[in-house]
């Protein structure tokens, strides 16, 4: 079982307008010893893509975003050189097959629908952090 | 100098016009000032409340235990909208420790009496917390409110019902499915996937409907689309077999998934409504066989745009022919129609 000695101090952006939420992905993930970075829309998302000096280890990120949702994030992520290897966890709502799949071809590395359960986030999120760097 | 008296008519009345104005745009900013000052006075609560109660709902949530602060009054509606919204976007051990701090905090009977007392919103909330707590005691209030003229307090009290037994709410609620008709297909599609018992009862339900050929069934079937159940529905072979409805059919033929189910299919083929020729030429697509590329280049000779659409559409997802086949289809076509149509199709379908 991958543990937070695995992933030393890896970065986490959360992209979630959700404000509980948020809070509450922000407070499990300080508690597994990850770093978090938050946005709360699609514009603070954008900035942070294209201004932040060291890109996240992870993106964990919603699709339903004010001013730019979370399918156009994850297109610009996987068209920025810096990002394009980044993982990126969809958690979202949409739970149809086709905002799946144009989310897995936009290169979601994972996705998980929303009602979810909290340790079974952190695992694919341990899971997509060891992988990234073995 | 000399003034104009105020016993002057016209002096007056524009004396009595200014006073008016001024007292309008007293009055008006007074209230701008109360409601800012409401605004604020709830911005600051909900700030006071969130700083209170969040960290130790969410050390709750994550398995910690917690000593849960005095929950004063005006806290309470706060704290059961946040529970609810937890409750709505989690599941399993952590919904379960949602459902721990409302009991210990001792609100079940206080839903239960919001739930009859409250406005409609705290009636909603109430309602949800107490299905997602699988609260009994609520039951039979919650069965009352099937029937409650709001339709959004009566389906989540539907919704409710089936969390806290779905056994025993299926034979109270699909009745009801079938008598609301105001009822938000969203929110019905929610109750019925979430609860395999009641999708299963609903599916029954449908199956004993096209037997009897029920004037509602064309809603039923809606709804099973809306649901897409991930189970064989030997249902839709009756419906195909017995049904000549426009509706009903084309609804059947999109449900099919079933290779057995290709005669029917074929059969339907020569419909005379063309909104069953676009569903046939879909299902041939999904289902059909090197024997059916006859049956779709005849549709892609349709008059109707849709027909030839999703008749090229099929012919060129068919797995078994490669594009060569396809080229050939439009070399031998003679309509233009139908060549235009596959050529476009195979633009579309180019991948980059």
């Amino acid at each position: 079982m991958a543990t937070a000695s695995n992933t030393p101090h890896a970065r986490i952006l959360i992209i979630e307008d959700d404000p509980p939420i948020a809070a509450l992905l922000e407070f499990m993930l300080n508690r597994e010893g990850l770093q978090v970075i938050m946005a709360a829309d699609g514009n603070q998302a954008q900035s942070l893509i294209a201004t932040l000096p060291q890109p996240p280890d992870l993106v964990l990120l919603d699709l339903m975003l004010p001013f730019i949702d979370g399918f156009e994030l994850l297109d610009q992520i996987h068209n920025n050189p810096a990002w394009r290897g980044i993982p990126a966890v969809v958690l979202s709502a949409k739970s149809q097959e086709q905002d799946i799949v144009r989310a897995f071809n936009l290169g979601a590395a994972d996705y998980v629908v929303k009602p979810f359960q909290t340790n079974e986030l952190i695992a694919r999120i341990r899971h997509q952090l060891t992988r990234r760097r073995s | 100098m000399e003034f104009v008296a105020l016993s002057d008519p016209s002096v007056r009345l524009a004396f009595w016009l200014g006073a008016s104005s001024v007292t309008i745009t007293l009055i008006l900013i007074f209230r701008v000032v109360m409601l800012r000052l409401f605004l604020l006075r709830r911005e600051r609560h909900s700030s006071q409340f969130t700083e209170r109660w969040q960290p130790p709902l969410l050390r709750c949530i994550m398995g910690d235990h917690v000593e849960f602060p005095t929950l004063h009054a005006n806290d309470e509606m706060d704290l059961i909208y946040l529970a609810v919204h937890f409750h709505e976007t989690l599941r399993g051990d952590a919904k379960d420790r949602i459902n721990q701090a409302l009991q210990i905090l001792e609100l079940g009977p206080r839903l239960r009496s919001i739930l009859q007392d409250g406005s409609l919103d705290e009636r909603l909330a109430a309602a949800t917390a107490l299905g997602h707590m699988q609260d009994h005691l609520s039951w039979d209030v919650l069965k009352s409110l099937l029937n409650d003229g709001s339709s959004a307090l009566s389906v989540i009290a539907a919704r409710s019902l089936v969390l806290i037994d779905a056994e025993a709410a299926s034979t109270l609620v699909i009745p009801v499915i079938i008598s609301r008709r105001d009822w938000p297909t969203p929110k019905l599609v929610t109750m019925i996937k979430e609860s395999a018992v009641l999708q299963q009862e609903f599916l029954q339900q449908v199956a004993r409907d096209i037997q009897h050929r029920q004037p509602y069934l064309p809603r039923m079937m809606r709804l099973v689309e809306a649901i897409r159940p991930n189970q064989p529905l030997p249902f839709i072979r009756d419906l195909l077999n017995i049904s000549d409805d426009a509706e009903l059919i084309s609804a059947g033929l999109r449900l099919t998934r079933d290779p057995e189910d290709l005669d029917l299919i074929r059969g339907r083929a020569d419909d005379r409504h063309l909104a069953v020729q676009v569903q046939v030429a879909s299902a041939l697509g999904r289902l059909g066989t090197e024997a059916d590329v006859p049956r779709l280049i005849a549709l892609l000779n349709s008059r109707e745009w849709w027909v030839r659409y999703r008749a090229a559409q099929s012919l060129i997802n068919l797995p078994f022919l490669g594009r060569d086949s396809i080229t050939q289809i439009i070399g031998e076509t003679n309509d233009p129609f139908a060549r235009d149509m596959l050529k476009q199709v195979l633009a579309e379908t180019v991948t980059p």
